[in-house]
């Protein structure tokens, strides 16, 4: 069964379509990275994959079931475009965010000592231990990131989605996020991935979806080098020279 | 079912007899003042427990708007039982009014997709419209009895109030102890709650509606004006103290309840309004929480520097 299917998918927030016509299939333990210009509708692909929105026509399924009546939610991990630059004081500690991870597993029950268990490993995972007590709002945009995705493995998710997970984030921190996603990968997660450097995902991912409101490209990274994609994607610059950082 | 609420009110009542009886306490010894620290609280209790939902969603706000709808059901229970000759508690119409107005902000918001404060000056706006039209068409001396309910007054809890009051408290603490984890998840990241599976929708809904009844039931001490104080102040000096969020809601009860047991204590000797000598204690906890937050903050950036320096040379 396919983690992620679409067929003829669209979507716009007004008459224009934002998303038009997608038809893609993610299969277990792909690594997809969805590049493509500002305001090319991969935010909203993503809302639309993930069932956070109803299409105009077309339908997108999650583990082969419609994606908008999907509740099975531990086995998805979400990290949202805004956690790096959110300057929500709310207090809360890393550990108690990573829990919240289990909480779809315990619904209305109490947390026990095997959920908690789970959360400390995630933490390790990812190796954040040693700031379990820290405020989340305390911590830097790469160490939050880092706990958003203790939280998906705390849920034991088998599809991790990261909408842009390194906006504000020092380089450093980048290089490591990524050695932690290829990890996550390789241990057999499958990743769905929109980030703004091409180069980055074409050195990461397994496959490349390259749009613009259209699929433009959908293939192996190698293929997407050779191919006119970017250039019809972003216009005259292409920003793949990336590549060879 | 009500008699036993009422019994739970004078079993209380026979219990601070006694106590003021046994230690000499003048304060204590008296019905209403019995009452109105039973109702305090619980108001201590409740304001903050939904509070803290409310303010790290940034929705300090809802409760002034809530609060002030709930005036106009004041004014409906008013008017009905001064048209209809009824004895209908002018606190229940002002649950259901409020409860109504909660809806109805959702609704927007979720129409609009964003809380946005013009909405809720506009509920805010019309629900106290409303209230000082319908009283003010409503001859026959009513004026007079308005000001219990726009700043509060301890001398007035009635048992059957604080009965109404009794059961309002125990809906809302069972409520959040039952959803505490859906809450907690939905304040601190909506979109990943939705993914996750949860009916967020629905949570936002229940918030505003339990806050609709914190409101009313806080209403009877605190006033209209001051009542959604107790939502935001506690917590926000809570906020300053604590790290973890059970901890923040933890703290925001003790503080509020320092602040109704020093307030109502204060406005009894210097015999000045309640709500507002409660909410003047709870500011001045808040600044001193703001205080020791500072100061913590200014210790702890030393200790982390000293931590950085040696996660440094631990990585070489």
């Amino acid at each position: 069964m396919n983690v992620v299917e679409t067929r003829n998918l669209t979507f716009g927030y007004t008459a224009t379509p934002v998303v038009e016509d997608v038809n893609l299939t993610v299969e277990a333990g792909e690594f997809l990275g969805i590049v493509g210009p500002n305001g090319s509708g991969k935010s909203t692909l993503l809302k639309l994959l993930l069932g956070l929105l109803e299409p105009d026509s077309g339908e997108a399924r999650l583990f082969g079931e419609h994606a908008t009546a999907f509740d099975d939610g531990e086995r998805i991990g979400y990290v949202a475009q805004s956690v790096t630059t959110d300057t929500s004081e709310m207090p809360i500690t890393v550990r108690e965010a990573v829990l919240m991870g289990r909480y779809p597993h315990v619904g209305f029950g109490r947390i026990t000592e095997d959920d908690r268990r789970k959360a400390r490993e995630a933490l390790e995972t990812v190796g954040m231990s040693h700031l379990a007590d820290r405020r989340v709002a305390r911590l830097s945009g790469g160490q939050r990131q880092r706990t958003y995705i203790a939280r998906a493995l705390a849920a034991e998710a088998e599809l991790l989605v990261l909408d842009e997970p390194t906006v504000g984030v020092d380089a450093e921190s980048v290089a490591a996020f990524f050695e932690l996603l290829a990890d996550l990968h390789e241990f057999g997660l499958t990743v769905l991935l929109i980030e703004h450097d091409v180069g980055t995902v074409v050195e990461r991912a397994s496959t490349v979806l390259c749009m613009n409101r259209e699929v433009l490209f959908h293939g192996s990274p190698d293929d997407f080098v050779e191919s006119t994609a970017l250039a019809e994607a972003y216009g005259a610059t292409p920003k793949i020279m990336g590549v060879s950082e | 079912m009500l008699d036993a609420i009422s019994g739970v009110v004078a079993a209380w009542q026979s219990l601070l007899g006694w106590f003021a009886a046994a230690f000499g306490i003048e304060m204590l010894q008296y019905g209403f003042m019995q009452r109105a620290i039973l109702v305090g609280l619980c108001i201590g209790v409740m304001a903050p427990l939904i509070g803290t939902f409310l303010v790290h969603r940034q929705l300090a706000l809802i409760g002034d708007a809530l609060a002030h709808t709930a005036f106009a059901g004041v004014a409906v229970g008013l008017f009905v039982n001064a048209v209809f000759d009824t004895g209908v508690s002018p606190y229940l119409s002002a649950v259901v009014v409020a409860a109504i107005a909660a809806l109805l902000i959702e609704v927007i918001s979720e129409k609009t997709d964003v809380y946005n404060d013009v909405s809720m000056a506009i509920v805010l706006s019309t629900g106290f419209a409303l209230g000082t039209v319908l009283i003010s068409i409503n001859a026959g001396g009513l004026a007079v009895g308005v000001n219990q309910y726009l700043f509060g007054n301890l001398a007035t809890v009635s048992v059957e109030n604080a009965s109404l009051l009794l059961v309002l408290f125990a809906l809302i603490v069972a409520v959040v102890a039952v959803a505490y984890k859906q809450l907690v998840y939905v304040t601190f990241d909506e979109t990943a709650a939705k993914v996750a599976g949860l009916n967020v929708k629905w949570y936002n809904r229940m918030t505003a509606m339990l806050t609709a009844l914190v409101v009313v039931g806080a209403m009877q001490i605190m006033g209209v004006i001051l009542v959604a104080a107790m939502l935001v102040v506690p917590v926000a000096g809570a906020a300053q103290l604590a790290r973890s969020f059970r901890g923040a809601l933890l703290a925001s009860i003790v503080l509020a309840e320092l602040a109704v047991i020093v307030g109502i204590t204060m406005a009894y000797e210097f015999e000045a309004t309640a709500g507002g000598v409660i909410v003047l204690v709870a500011v001045a906890i808040y600044v001193g929480a703001v205080l020791i937050g500072k100061f913590r903050e200014r210790r702890s950036d030393v200790v982390s520097v000293a931590e950085s320096g040696q996660d440094e040379s631990t990585a070489d």
